[in-house]
């Protein structure tokens, strides 16, 4: 191959480039995910948990 | 890590991604040979050493688990995993569409593309191992003596091109850059590594945070246990 087109492959270039974000964002997006669920999963076990103590209480 | 690290760490991640953007398409001269398609390279090899390094991280810190038993070492090597394999398949994806207009093929079963699809497979299987291994004991002890394994075929990979013959290459033996060019190439992967940090830090907050929930999870499932009044039949 030899290539004197000053814009040969540009689709090639701009899928790999489109490509590196898709991934990289894909796995931010995974890990804010990951993030609120377990945030939420907390935040729901020290409800259960303080109401459970509240009924445990005597009167 | 303190959260003003962080905070001055991802801007200097997004800063320095804006400057090798700047290179990578602006600074640095196209090669004559393969044009704009030879620009996949200032991606394609940083996310390759960033994913090594991060191989390198989970062989060291899978040692130091079965060594110590510590869960920090554990929570390291599973985060450092993670990336590893989001950084290999990005080598993976960039690599057959930069070998289309050079190669004319998206894939041979060549050394180097071979073995780095094994070394994408062994982490995934490692990653698996993680997620659906029941014995909450067993599984990171079997995980670790995978990414011990597994790491094996990191410089198998990298001496794929000098180990095999030369017909059955299509990667280059030798590679000569020009100035602007290393100049890029370290510029894309400093900023891939300090990526890579930020992200781990993150991942292994979000490992303890998930250890966190195991631990209250089981205080509430004891809190519940049979309460006083309750008939023992």
């Amino acid at each position: 191959m030899n290539t004197t087109e000053p814009c040969a492959y540009l689709p090639h270039l701009l899928a790999a480039y489109s490509a590196v974000w898709l991934v990289l964002c894909g796995y931010l997006a995974v890990l804010w995910k990951r993030e609120r669920r377990l945030r939420a999963e907390l935040d729901e076990l020290q409800e259960s948990r303080s109401a459970s103590v509240d009924v445990r209480k005597p009167g | 890590m303190a959260d003003r690290f962080r905070v001055v760490l991802a801007a200097g991640v997004l800063v320095g991604m804006l400057v090798a953007l700047w290179m990578v398409f602006l600074y640095v001269p196209s090669e004559p040979r393969m044009g704009l398609a030879q620009r996949i390279f200032y991606f394609h090899v940083p996310a390759a050493v960033t994913a090594f390094i991060a191989f390198f991280i989970v062989f060291v810190a899978s040692i130091a688990f079965l060594r110590t038993e510590s869960c920090s070492w554990d929570r390291l090597a599973s985060a450092a995993a993670e990336l590893g394999t989001v950084f290999s398949l990005i080598v993976l994806i960039t690599g057959p569409i930069w070998a289309k207009p050079v190669w004319g093929v998206y894939w041979r079963w060549e050394p180097r593309l071979t073995s780095m699809l094994v070394l994408f497979s062994l982490y995934v299987a490692y990653l698996m191992v993680r997620r659906y291994g029941t014995d909450a004991r067993g599984a990171p002890r079997l995980a670790a003596v995978l990414g011990i394994v597994a790491f094996a075929n990191v410089p198998l990979v990298y001496l794929s091109v000098n180990l095999w013959a030369a017909e059955q290459q299509l990667h280059p033996r030798r590679v000569e850059l020009a100035p602007e060019m290393v100049g890029t190439l370290a510029m894309v992967t400093g900023v891939f590594v300090l990526l890579f940090v930020l992200l781990l830090d993150h991942g292994v907050a979000l490992q303890k945070l998930a250890e966190r929930l195991d631990d209250m999870r089981e205080e509430v499932m004891l809190g519940e246990g049979p309460g006083p009044g309750s008939d023992p039949t």
